[in-house]
């Protein structure tokens, strides 16, 4: 089960590690950060809504970006570093750990969309309006969590093999292909669709899209029906990376490589 | 002359071999190919969804195409430094006979069969995926314009490689130059489509050049239309190769001095 208090001492632990040295965001967050402002540029003939597309799809593609690269990565680091016996051995549960971890690098995701917001205001001048600021912000915590979620279910892999890390980067940029976040689900193919309604990210760059701009919704559920989907989709990832914590764990005992890298 | 031959040799072949110490050589590909297919495919569905005039599809998945370099080219060498200090092998390499920039040119030259690769797949993936025609370009013509684009690229990361062997590690500069091409290089849209004080800028990037030759000769231009490119790059990469000579000297001297070989 998940317990509150280590999540929030994890979440602590993994925020003073990037103060520490905050150069590290950086390869987590370079690929959405080029990918958005090459965006930009390619949106910037047609204008209009489209340049809010790529800023607010840098915003769900940063927060992605981080996770999967920092957060499936904290369990590789201990592995690295030799403390990963020692997080297992206390009482607290790993999942509980990796999910505090996970929050707080989707946060520090949220550093692309700052500054894909920078880029786009001063380089091609555009104002940002939100058409419900309050809806905007519940659909991003929404998402951060979602988001932090699916670096859990990535996460647990770490704990049994080395090699999850090559694996799991693979997933990064079909994540940005299959959301849909800085373009419309319609232009996808037909047979990509049920990929991208499993993914979380997809039902949380619908909300923060509904909830900016008027008369938005391309798949017709409106916004509190893509914010039930966002949270139907979390809720059974969060139950999946439970279990899989549970076996994966155990596996990892019995075969007794977790200092192995 | 000979001991630096076999110190690129022998560098080469270790690089080969700790390949797939920790990834076999099937999750390697799948990295390789997926990355390649996925990062070809979300700008293509962007100009897509753009409906720009110049950078059409086919325009877009040709130059991520040729940008697929890049991996192995500038970031695969550039990062070499950042790993050896990371598995704290990094002064043992240093007290070896061979100079530093022999070893890590050796990785080079392991890094350019691996980008000779991946740019081939890539190409095809255009092709086969995202209508890009091909039918008109020469082969060989297509084959030594990468090749010298190649050459060129693994001596821009080289140079990016040397400064790893001082900082506490390449992977911060690496993973910035690995995706600057994206913008800064004609890869999903024309440079002048670049602020004016940026595009100076893409001129250094030995990858601009080659993407345009590669347009050309995808368009049916032949060996002496592209010729130009091809001495442009030929002569970034050759100074490319003296600078990152001279760096390599430079910063391994001073991370003997200041003892940081291995920090990380």
């Amino acid at each position: 089960m998940i317990n509150l208090r280590a999540v929030k001492a994890a979440l602590k632990q993994q925020a003073t590690h990037f103060f520490v040295d905050p150069q590290w965001v950086i390869p987590s967050i370079i690929a959405p950060f080029i990918f958005t402002t090459v965006t930009l540029f390619l949106f910037s003939h047609t204008g209009g809504d489209l340049l809010l597309y790529a800023i607010l799809g840098g915003g769900v593609l940063g927060m992605w970006g981080n996770t999967i690269q920092s957060s499936s990565w904290s369990i590789g680091y201990d592995r690295m570093n030799g403390t990963l016996e020692a997080i297992m051995v206390t009482p607290t549960s790993l999942s509980s750990v990796v999910l505090g971890r996970c929050l707080w690098n989707s946060f520090i995701g949220l550093l692309n969309a700052l500054a894909v917001f920078l880029v786009a205001q001063f380089a091609f001048g555009i104002d940002v309006t939100l058409r419900d600021p309050a809806g905007f912000i519940i659909a991003l915590v929404l998402t951060l969590i979602s988001l932090s979620v699916l670096g859990m279910v990535f996460g647990a892999f770490y704990v049994v093999t080395r090699a999850s890390s090559a694996l799991f980067q693979m997933l990064e940029f079909p994540v940005y292909v299959l959301s849909g976040a800085v373009y419309s689900l319609a232009i996808l193919p037909e047979w990509t669709r049920p990929f991208s309604y499993v993914i979380p990210a997809t039902w949380g760059a619908e909300a923060l899209k509904i909830a900016t701009f008027t008369g938005y919704d391309s798949l017709g559920i409106g916004y509190w029906g893509a914010l039930a989907i966002l949270a139907f989709t979390t809720v059974i990832f969060l139950a999946l990376s439970l279990r899989l914590f549970t076996y994966l764990e155990e596996k990892a005992k019995v075969s007794g490589t977790l200092v192995r890298y | 002359m000979s001991r630096n031959y076999l110190g690129v040799k022998a560098s080469a072949l270790v690089a080969m071999r700790s390949q797939f110490a920790v990834i076999g050589p099937g999750l390697w590909l799948l990295q390789i190919l997926t990355t390649t297919l996925f990062q070809m495919w979300f700008f293509v569905l962007v100009s897509d969804f753009a409906d720009d005039p110049t950078a059409t599809p086919s325009y877009v998945a040709l130059g991520n195409a040729v940008a697929s370099l890049t991996y192995a080219a500038v970031y695969g060498v550039c990062m070499s430094a950042g790993a050896e200090k990371h598995m704290g092998t990094m002064s043992g390499i240093m007290s070896t006979p061979t100079r530093v920039f022999y070893v890590f040119l050796g990785k080079g030259v392991y890094q350019s069969l691996i980008g000779m690769f991946t740019v081939t797949m890539s190409l095809l993936f255009s092709v086969l995926f995202f209508g890009v025609d091909l039918s008109a370009a020469e082969p060989l013509t297509l084959a030594l314009v990468l090749l010298v684009t190649c050459f060129s690229m693994v001596g821009f990361g080289m140079i990016i490689g040397s400064i790893g062997v001082y900082v506490r590690s390449s992977m911060v500069l690496g993973s910035i130059v690995l995706y600057l091409g994206l913008l800064l290089c004609g890869v999903n849209f024309p440079i002048s489509y670049l602020p004016d004080w940026l595009e100076p800028a893409s001129l250094v990037f030995p990858l601009t050049y080659g993407v345009d030759a590669v347009r050309d000769v995808a368009t049916g231009a032949g060996l002496m239309d592209v010729s130009g490119y091809l001495v442009v790059m030929l002569l970034i990469g050759m100074a490319f190769y003296v600078l990152a000579y001279v760096l390599f000297s430079y910063f391994e001297k001073l991370a003997l001095k200041h003892g940081s070989l291995d920090v990380f």
